[in-house]
């Protein structure tokens, strides 16, 4: 177990270095933060000079990036291009917005998957597995920032029960999280549905319901845990792109998390932000895939990883 | 279960942890009494003066810093933090005398040491971090004559310095709170002298100023400003449906008649200085012929565009520059729409029909996007198979355009504020500059030259004449419309008047 | 049991194979018919479409549907005065492109990659799996922001983007699946007697994961289709006169409240199109994995 995790660590740091040098030079491909920086007018050639000295952006690549990684270690990010900031604190800063967008889109989609994905299997083929099908294809047909306009304009323009935007309390939080929430759960939903499908037909629970358990206790002591594992699964393997739809959402509730601050420090070429931004961001996911693993050993001991 | 009811409860945590940081909640309309909210798509990140050219800077720095002279709706100049301004006979010489019994929000004195620390620091190695610096090279230095005279020193003669000294750069900062504090703390917390000061700030979320009473021309009628930044066009007139906000910039064209029809809300439009065109670049064939150039030109019906795309919320130009620069030429007509001409001239410049043309244009000016699919139809009506290139914004102007890598057409706008076409001409028609790096004309250097080496009005415009009529023969671009913004305001507001120049002004506004 | 029985005879949690309900083969035909009309859209789009789809008409802008106001356009006209109807007929080919191209690339790409490395494992299965771990960490913003900069805009990038992006998944999961089979006495008994691990993962590992492949490959073209959408509204979509479902949502946002057919009928498309795939992928899924009813 120890030589597992201390391996998986040691994979984690050279992703990240990976991601760290892919992400440096990507974005040193695309155009210029001294130049970006005179938005509105134009810069002379000595203009630019000065102002990428004054970046250090004129150094070499690898010395820029060696800079970075210095720091990095020590827990420095650098500084922002664009506002003079420690890189370390603005992320910090924005990392409770995205995380309580992230974690209540997630409890809301749990909370509407479980109890429908499971009303669907134990109803196979009725009208409401039906129309929990279909309710679930509806989700995934409208892309998130059309659901998030329609919510704004229906919630909170005609019938003004909750701000249409913005960070500003726990009324605040409803739409952007429930908008995350119905895309979640449509996925999720089907994912229940059909591991529990697999579950219910198992030999070992017609031993249970013969054990004389209540239906209900059989469904959710041994098919909702077993329906675990795609779940778990799903979350790791959609928690990079879960962070692209954020960004989407982030945008249209003027929500000032991660995702818009990536969004905003790629588009004006702010080098350090961008660099710190996916640093933590591939550190999350690279943590979160390693959590997947060892509960996969966990849930299914069949899997569990020999060396 | 007894783990997934810890997992539950360590999720629930992460969000309370989150959900508190969050700050005062939004309100309805009535209950925010003698405050208000705006909305505005962009946040700059820096008030440092020195950091940024941006316009979302103005519309708020503008509330928390003057300058010596100050700018008002109409676009005039007139005094600031200066009272009166003269200059010696060679230009190289200004005086300034200050206006007396000025505070920062701080409580430091504004007097000469505070405007000789500014232009000090503006000029020095801290300006040089930033790129308004560049645009007073002119001055050299600046001397304290007494507490309220100060003498600016120029190294060359500069005609627009006063209209210069309106702008960010040389906005007046406090000395002892900057050196206290540093650069990096002054652009988040900014301290300064004017109407509103300083409350608190949330990146990319929102910041709030109180009303200075003790501000020189008179404390303003509104108890509490709420600037948000709202990216999404749709959101923000959302928020003012709703009546969270009170003024919302940037309202898209497509959205004028929902804030029209809402009984509660205020169409604002103000013309701008800002023109749209779409240049050819002469390099990539066919656009070095000029029979083909013109035939583009004749194919587009740019009124019916501006009249039912833009609602009308647009001015039809026929050179590079808005109706109120200096070198504009009423007497130039816009091109003609004329198909017939278009077709015939495509066939004598020997470009057969179904030839692919594309046009380069930044992704983000939902106006223009329209127009250019407009522009497919009209095209393709003369034979033109037309491909659009939409690029995003920030590379589209800081690497796309600058390095000739668009297609034979593409858009550019430009902002006049000098309100002098010299400024935009030079930069877009003079051989090499930054806009234009590919066009050259031995006649449009002429007439450059010709306007920028006199002081005589009369002269120049006489220069500014022949270069309207040369570029027009030239057709190197096609100047579309000046563009009008679109500001929506709820009706309790009062005094609001829509700035041409983005800079919002709030001392005369009050709320019913 | 003896090693011929082991081989030949079924998994042991293979279950007896049933006929299928009635209602798994209608909606195996609901879905195939729907996918067929979007193939059918795009492939005929010139002989189905009414009008052209870039051609505008300034002066018939934002007309709503012909039932509501009677004109030449059966669902309206959009902000730019084209046909909607048309627009979507011909949107089927950009929409399909994306969504299948994409899904087809990296599908088979991580399939492959994905079998090799659970069924042989090893360092080069752990590079794998650390170059996945890479792809799947790095924000998919970030790196389409990067190579729609470099490239410059246009619908071949955002296949490219798209595939290059998901690869990992395919691979994630194959692999897990394929080591969840390769422990099983079965297959352990097939190599022991020398079946060639081409035939072994051919004909018993690959079935199996392509039962979780087909759910992800169906709801990725949903996705897809939906995240063109979404690149569009940032700004990195292609030329948007070329119709696509997603471009047609994204640039009429503004027209909600004023214009509601522009964004619902595209939708609507999007939706059908999407249950189509879901439920022939749900149809496949069911039968590379059997259960009992």
């Amino acid at each position: 177990m120890i030589r597992f995790v201390a391996a998986r660590a040691g994979g984690a740091l050279a992703v990240l270095a990976a991601i760290s040098l892919f992400v440096a030079f990507g974005i040193r491909l695309t155009g210029d933060p001294a130049v970006v920086l005179f938005q509105g007018s134009a810069p002379s050639a000595e203009d630019i000079a000065r102002i990428r000295h004054a970046l250090g952006t004129d150094r070499p690549f690898l010395a820029q990036y060696a800079g970075f990684v210095a720091g990095a270690v020590r827990g420095d990010l650098g500084t922002s291009f664009r506002s003079g900031q420690p890189v370390a604190g603005v992320i910090l800063e924005r990392a409770g917005p995205t995380l309580a967008l992230g974690v209540g889109g997630m409890l809301v989609a749990l909370a509407a998957a479980f109890p429908l994905g499971a009303y669907a299997a134990t109803h196979r083929n009725a009208l409401a597995d039906f129309l929990i099908r279909v309710g679930s294809l509806l989700g995934l047909s409208f892309p998130n920032f059309w659901l998030a306009i329609m919510l704004i304009l229906i919630v909170a323009v005609r019938l003004r029960w909750l701000p249409p935007s913005g960070y500003s309390g726990p009324a605040s939080l409803v739409l952007p999280c429930v908008t995350l929430g119905v895309i979640l759960a449509s996925t999720l939903v089907r994912l229940v549905r059909a591991s529990l499908l697999d579950t219910l037909g198992q030999p070992y629970m017609r031993t249970a319901r013969a054990k004389g358990l209540r239906e209900g206790r059989v469904v959710v002591r041994h098919g909702l845990r077993n329906a675990l594992l795609p779940v778990v699964t799903f979350v790791g393997l959609q928690f990079g792109a879960l962070l692209g739809g954020v960004v989407v959402l982030e945008n249209v509730f003027a929500w000032p998390g991660l995702g818009q601050l990536a969004l905003q420090a790629v588009t004006y070429r702010d080098y350090p932000v961008v660099q710190g931004v996916v640093v933590v961001l591939a550190l999350a996911v690279v943590l979160v895939n390693l959590l997947v693993d060892l509960s996969y050993g966990l849930l299914n001991p069949r899997v569990r990883v020999s060396s | 279960m007894t783990r997934r009811t810890v997992l539950v409860f360590v999720l629930c945590a992460a969000m309370a942890v989150g959900a508190g940081g969050a700050v005062n909640a939004q309100s309805p309309a009535g209950s925010r009494g003698r405050s208000l909210v705006i909305v505005q798509g962009q946040d700059p990140q820096n008030w440092d003066p020195i950091a940024t050219f941006l316009l979302s800077w103005g519309m708020v720095g503008c509330q928390i810093f003057d300058g010596l002279v100050d700018r008002g709706t109409d676009l005039k100049l007139r005094p600031g933090l200066a009272t009166s301004w003269s200059t010696s006979d060679d230009g190289l010489t200004w005086v300034f005398k200050l206006r007396a019994r000025v505070t920062f929000h701080d409580g430091e004195p504004f007097n000469a040491a505070a405007v000789k620390f500014t232009f000090d620091r503006l000029l020095g190695p801290e300006g040089a971090k930033g790129p308004q610096q560049g645009n007073y090279k002119s001055i050299d230095h600046v001397q304290v004559v007494d507490p309220y005279t100060v003498r600016m020193v120029m190294k060359v003669k500069d005609p627009v310095i006063i209209t210069k000294l309106a702008g960010y750069g040389a906005m007046i900062v406090p000395p002892k709170y900057v050196q206290d504090h540093g650069g990096a703390y002054f652009g988040a917390n900014p301290v300064g002298t004017g109407p509103f000061k300083f409350v608190e700030y949330r990146k990319d979320d929102h910041l709030t100023l109180a009303a200075n009473r003790t501000y020189w021309g008179g404390a303003p009628r509104v108890s509490a400003l709420t600037y948000r930044f709202v990216p999404e066009a749709a959101t923000r007139v959302a928020e003012l449906q709703a009546g969270r906000a009170d003024i919302a910039q940037g309202v898209p064209v497509s959205q004028a008649s929902v804030v029209k029809g809402d009984a509660n809300l205020t169409l604002l439009p103000v013309g701008s200085p800002t023109v749209l065109e779409i240049r050819f670049d002469p390099s990539k064939p066919p656009a070095g012929d000029v029979r083909f150039r013109k035939a583009v030109i004749a194919a587009i019906d740019v009124q019916k565009i501006i009249d039912t795309i833009l609602q009308g919320y647009g001015h039809r130009v026929s050179t590079f520059q808005s109706p109120l620069s200096f070198g504009n030429d009423p007497s130039l007509k816009p091109y003609p729409f004329d198909p017939a001409r278009a077709k015939s001239l495509l066939a004598e410049a020997g470009v057969r029909p179904g030839t692919d043309v594309s046009l380069s244009f930044p992704s983000n000016n939902a106006d223009f996007r329209e127009a250019a699919q407009a522009m497919v139809s009209y095209l393709g009506a003369v034979g033109l198979k037309l491909a659009l290139a939409p690029v995003e914004q920030v590379t589209y102007f800081s690497d796309v355009l600058p390095h000739a890598k668009t297609g034979p057409i593409y858009e550019f706008g430009w902002g006049g504020w000098t309100l002098d076409f010299d400024n935009t001409a030079y930069l877009l028609y003079h051989k090499g500059e930054y806009w234009n790096p590919v066009f050259t004309d031995a006649d449009v250097e002429k007439y450059l030259d010709a306007e920028r080496t006199t002081n005589d009005q009369r002269t120049r415009l006489k220069a500014f004449q022949s270069l309207d009529r040369r570029l027009y023969d030239l057709a190197i671009d096609f100047p579309l419309w000046q563009s009008v913004n679109l500001w929506g305001v709820n009706k309790r507001v009062e005094g609001f008047a829509a700035p041409p120049d983005d800079r919002v002004r709030l001392l005369q506004v009050s709320t019913r | 049991m003896t090693a011929a029985q082991a081989v030949s005879g079924p998994l042991p949690q293979a279950r007896p194979r049933h006929r299928r309900p009635i209602g798994l083969r209608l909606t195996l035909f609901v879905g195939l018919g729907l996918v067929a009309a979007a193939a059918l859209s795009a492939i005929a789009a010139p002989l189905l479409a009414p009008h052209a789809p870039d051609a505008a008409d300034l002066g018939a802008r934002l007309l709503p549907p012909s039932w509501l106001r009677p004109s030449a356009y059966p669902l309206g006209t959009d902000a730019i005065g084209r046909d909607l109807l048309s627009r979507i007929i011909y949107g089927a080919r950009v929409s399909l492109e994306v969504g299948v191209l994409s899904v087809a690339v990296s599908g088979i790409a991580g399939t492959c990659l994905g079998l090799l490395a659970g069924y042989y494992g090893g360092w080069w299965g752990e590079l794998a799996m650390r170059a996945a771990d890479l792809q799947l960490s790095f924000p998919f913003i970030l790196f389409a922001i990067v190579v729609i900069a470099v490239l410059g805009p246009g619908l071949s990038r955002i296949v490219l983007v798209l595939a290059v992006t998901q690869w990992a998944s395919y691979a994630r999961l194959v692999r897990s699946e394929t080591l969840a089979v390769r422990e099983t006495d079965y297959i352990q008994a097939a190599r022991a007697i020398g079946l060639a691990d081409r035939r072994i993962i051919w004909a018993h590992v690959l079935p199996n994961a392509l039962g979780a492949v087909s759910v992800l490959a169906t709801l990725s073209v949903a996705n897809n289709i939906l995240l063109e959408a979404a690149l569009t509204f940032l700004g990195l979509g292609a030329d948007p006169s070329i119709p696509s479902w997603g471009g047609m949502l994204a640039d009429s946002r503004n027209y909600i409240q004023t214009a509601w057919w522009d964004s619902t009928f595209p939708g609507l498309a999007i939706m059908l199109t999407v249950m189509g795939f879901n439920l022939v992928g749900d149809w496949l899924r069911d039968l590379l994995t059997p259960d009992t009813a």
